[in-house]
């Protein structure tokens, strides 16, 4: 492992949407320092992928079938706080704002924005900054 | 011969002779017998008149023809009865006849002059010596004043017996001279007992001197009129009488007795003490009443009036006066305020109508112009024969009932507006409610596309971004450019549309919104709302904030667009230009169009909810009412400059707001944040960011230039620790905000928040 390998950081992806999965991947590989680990296509499985490969940033989409992601959410920060997960989603509503800041989330990036607020998030967090995209923000302040 | 005598006719010589009638005929016996008042006259066998004196003829009212004239002189002779009497049947033509004296009998002799009197004659035959019949001599004794007399006399005589009243006569002494039926009937005395007896008979001890009084009157020749007094009756019973006692008075004029005529009164004077009483007691008893209550007499002077009555006017008429006339009152008017003059009063009325009124409302003002609500009942008063005798009114102040029928009345005016007002939120709200379910609708509709587009667009995105980075002819790139913006205005539409869909009210207190960040994330769904060919302008200033959460601000300018469309959409084309600028503490924010305008009627209630120039199909009429309403909660208001041809251009203006930018040239203050949890601290340290403010690193510790520290709340121990270990103490010490254990995201920016605007009230930041 060479030097920028070793600043290589991993990224988890959960989204049951392959083309967002797919698009995601896609970006990653051209982001230097950024490493694709790979996906999931729901929450089921997150917290033994995670405990197992500790990636440095979990992608976390909310609407999606299988088990609560909130409750995933929690119990993964609390197991794994070195694996910090960023919610993005559609969704931008108040209430899924601080339920997933409450539940351990470092940041919240709405998908109708553009792809570039997901990694401008990314790199906040991965420098130990809290990150809300511009949308997230304007719910948070009506 | 025996010279007849002349005192009376009584004593005229029984038995003539022939000497007398020689005498009689001879000149002094003519002489003497044309003396004598008495009227007399002589007849020959044959009967026909031989002699008259003086006072016959002037009773004849005639002179007959001596030797002519038979029987009598008298121009005709009628029987007492009336029926005419032939001259050769009158009592002179008897006594020839039959040779003797006629006594008794009465005639009515008419003069030529029709004049009548009624006379007694005395017809005497005349004798000679030897006995034989020569003539007679009769006088006529004129009766005719004294049968009047008499007549009168039995007359009065009747009414005396016949009268209920005492009709006692009696001697300036007081000796009783007569005494009549009804004296007996009143006293009990039978005229045998008490004529000739004193008149003290009948005065009860005490009042013996009355009689010496009544007495000194008479003698007086002074009559005593109507005096009532008591008397005794035979059997003991004191009577209420009422006395008339008038002098009784001989032919010459000499007062020689009283005549008295007493009537007992005894019942009538019993009837007028119960009557009185009875009068006492309803007097009593209507002074008592609550209500006011007069009497007035058939020409409505006012005869009665209790005190009630007398309080509710504020004055005290005269009673049985002309100028006090139908009502007691200063001055009456109708319930409308129309006056109303006494003889119209429906007192007035009854009176002259004898009609009865029940429960009419009058308003009655005193002589101090307070003025009361009267309730009036009249009834006429009628005899037995049904003659209007007056009325009575009884009046009671019902101004507080009329007041309180008129506030009920007023309330019920008030509760039918408040149940038509409250009916028509009803609706408005059924309304709003539908419209609400319809953005909830639109809400749930647009969070779904807002995840579905997000899904959809970031492989799009991303695809382009790498499509972008290829080696790609020109033709390529510049699709890949147009795609690359059409996907960026479907994202703009996808905010858009969800802040649309968001619940305005729920922002509470809306954070101030910057026009320009507002219309960068709006523009895409207000643009919607404009048909394509409808050029959509914005000239926002720069750092101008409004007191209005973006979703309201974008609900209203949203359905003006919508408005404004609508009205641009027949023609096809226009422009609708949005343009603010600040005024002091107002941001005027105008929606303007270049459309055909609006006619006076639609302009004037075009923000009235559910007006509406569309069909009902596209329209719910609450756009315009809607927008109000919105800008009405912000604290603002909404003017429209239209007319036809003219456009129509809405003014919102919305109270101003800081920008929530920050700006570059304010200095900026400092915060230092000392939390254990780095997530936390990061969340915090981003917030803070956001809010304008330096935090400044641990490092940087004890560094007492700071504005704002925000701490875990210890677990133990106190805050004051804490500005011990952090060295923070000093003339500017900062403000401190402690986060607890586990916070939860919305309760640490609510705290931020607060001490941010604590932090902007203090004079300066920390240098």
């Amino acid at each position: 492992m060479n030097a920028q390998e070793m600043s290589e950081y991993t990224v988890l992806c959960v989204d049951d949407n392959p083309h967002v999965s797919d698009a995601l991947r896609s970006m990653l590989h051209r982001t230097p320092n950024l490493r694709w680990i790979g996906t999931l296509p729901d929450a089921t499985d997150l917290l033994e992928r995670v405990e197992s490969e500790r990636p440095d940033i979990v992608i976390l989409d909310l609407d999606m079938p299988g088990p609560d992601p909130f409750e995933v959410l929690a119990t993964l920060s609390e197991r794994c706080p070195d694996s910090k997960t960023i919610v993005f989603t559609g969704h931008v509503r108040r209430d899924y704002i601080d339920r997933a800041v409450e539940a351990g989330a470092w940041g919240y990036v709405s998908k109708n924005e553009a792809e570039d607020r997901l990694f401008e998030a990314i790199g906040q967090v991965l420098d130990g900054r809290f990150a809300f995209s511009p949308e997230v923000r304007a719910t948070l302040d009506t | 011969m025996t010279k007849p005598t002349t005192d009376t006719p009584d004593r005229l010589p029984r038995v003539p002779t022939r000497e007398d009638a020689a005498w009689a005929e001879g000149a002094a016996g003519a002489r003497l017998l044309g003396a004598i008042p008495a009227a007399v006259y002589t007849c020959d066998m044959a009967g026909r008149v031989t002699f008259f004196n003086e006072a016959a003829a002037e009773l004849w009212g005639r002179r007959p023809l001596l030797g002519q004239d038979l029987w009598c002189g008298s121009w005709k002779i009628f029987t007492v009865d009336g029926a005419p009497l032939p001259h050769d049947q009158c009592p002179m033509a008897v006594a020839l006849k039959e040779g003797r004296s006629v006594r008794g009998e009465e005639i009515i002799v008419e003069r030529p002059d029709g004049v009548r009197r009624r006379i007694r004659p005395h017809p005497e035959p005349l004798r000679d010596e030897s006995g034989a019949l020569v003539g007679a001599l009769n006088m006529l004794v004129d009766v005719t004043e004294q049968r009047r007399l008499e007549e009168a006399q039995a007359r009065l005589a009747a009414i005396v017996d016949s009268s209920d009243d005492a009709i006692i006569s009696k001697t300036l002494e007081g000796r009783i001279t007569s005494w009549n039926a009804g004296a007996q009937r009143i006293f009990g005395y039978t005229p045998e007992e008490v004529i000739g007896r004193s008149i003290t008979i009948i005065i009860p001890s005490d009042r013996l001197t009355e009689e010496q009084t009544i007495l000194q009157h008479i003698r007086r020749g002074e009559r005593v009129d109507h005096y009532e007094t008591i008397r005794v009756a035979k059997d003991g019973t004191l009577l209420n009488i009422s006395v008339t006692v008038s002098p009784v008075r001989d032919h010459t004029g000499r007062i020689i007795g009283a005549s008295k005529v007493a009537r007992d009164v005894t019942r009538r004077k019993a009837a007028e003490e119960a009557l009185r009483t009875s009068e006492e007691r309803l007097r009593a008893i209507l002074s008592l009443l609550p209500a006011g209550v007069y009497a007035c007499d058939a020409e409505g002077r006012i005869t009665f009036y209790n005190r009630r009555a007398a309080a509710l006017w504020g004055r005290e008429p005269a009673l049985h006066d002309d100028q006090e006339r139908f009502c007691g009152g200063f001055k009456v008017y109708t319930p409308e305020g129309a006056y109303i003059a006494p003889a119209h009063t429906p007192m007035a009325v009854a009176i002259r109508e004898g009609r009865s009124f029940r429960d009419v409302e009058a308003v009655c003002e005193r002589p101090d112009g307070t003025r009361f609500d009267a309730s009036v009942n009249i009834d006429p008063v009628l005899d037995t024969d049904g003659r209007i005798l007056g009325a009575i009114n009884v009046f009671q102040d019902v101004t507080e009932q009329v007041r309180a029928r008129r506030a009920l009345h007023d309330h019920h005016a008030i509760l039918q507006q408040a149940i038509a007002e409250r009916t028509r939120e009803l609706e408005d709200t059924h309304r709003r409610l539908r419209l609400s379910e319809r953005m909830a609708s639109l809400g749930t509709l647009s969070a779904g596309l807002g995840h579905d587009f997000g899904n959809l667009l970031l492989p799009v995105r991303v695809s382009l971004d790498a499509l972008a980075a290829a080696d790609l002819p020109e033709s390529a790139r510049q699709d890949v450019e147009r795609i690359r913006t059409s996907t960026e205005y479907l994202q703009q539409l996808a905010v858009g549309l969800r802040m649309l869909s968001l619940d305005p009210k729920r922002a509470g207190n809306p954070a101030p919104t910057d026009l320009r960040e507002w219309w960068s994330e709006a523009h895409a769904i207000i643009r919607n709302a404009l048909p394509p060919a409808v050029e959509l302008e914005a000239d926002l200033p720069d750092r101008c904030s409004v007191a209005m959460s973006r979703p309201a601000l974008t609900q209203a300018v949203f359905n003006l667009c919508q408005n404004a469309g609508d009205a641009l959409r027949a023609r096809g084309r226009g422009r609708v230009r949005i343009t603010a600028r600040r005024e002091g503490d107002r941001v005027h924010l105008t929606v303007a169009d270049d459309g055909p305008g609006m006619p006076p009627e639609v302009r004037d209630h075009c923000m009235e909810p559910f007006f509406t120039t569309k069909t009902r199909a596209i329209s719910t009429g609450l756009g315009l009412a809607l927008v109000a309403g919105l800008v009405r909660e912000a604290g603002g208001g909404i003017q429209l400059q239209t007319a036809p041809g003219q456009g129509a251009a809405f003014t919102l203006t919305l109270p101003a707001a800081e920008s929530p930018i920050p700006d570059p040239d304010q200095p900026r203050r400092r915060a230092l944040v000392e939390v254990s949890d780095p997530r936390i601290r990061a969340l915090i340290t981003s917030e803070l960011g956001y809010l304008a403010l330096d935090v400044v690193p641990e490092s940087a510790l004890p560094d007492p230039r700071v504005d704002l520290a925000v701490l875990d709340r210890p677990p133990n121990g106190t805050l004051a620790r804490h500005y011990l270990l952090l060295g923070i103490e000093g003339d500017h010490p900062p403000h401190v905000t402690a986060i607890g254990h586990k916070p939860r995201p919305g309760a640490i920016r609510r705290a931020l928040r607060s001490a941010v605007e604590q932090l902007a009230a203090a004079p300066e930041p920390a240098r």
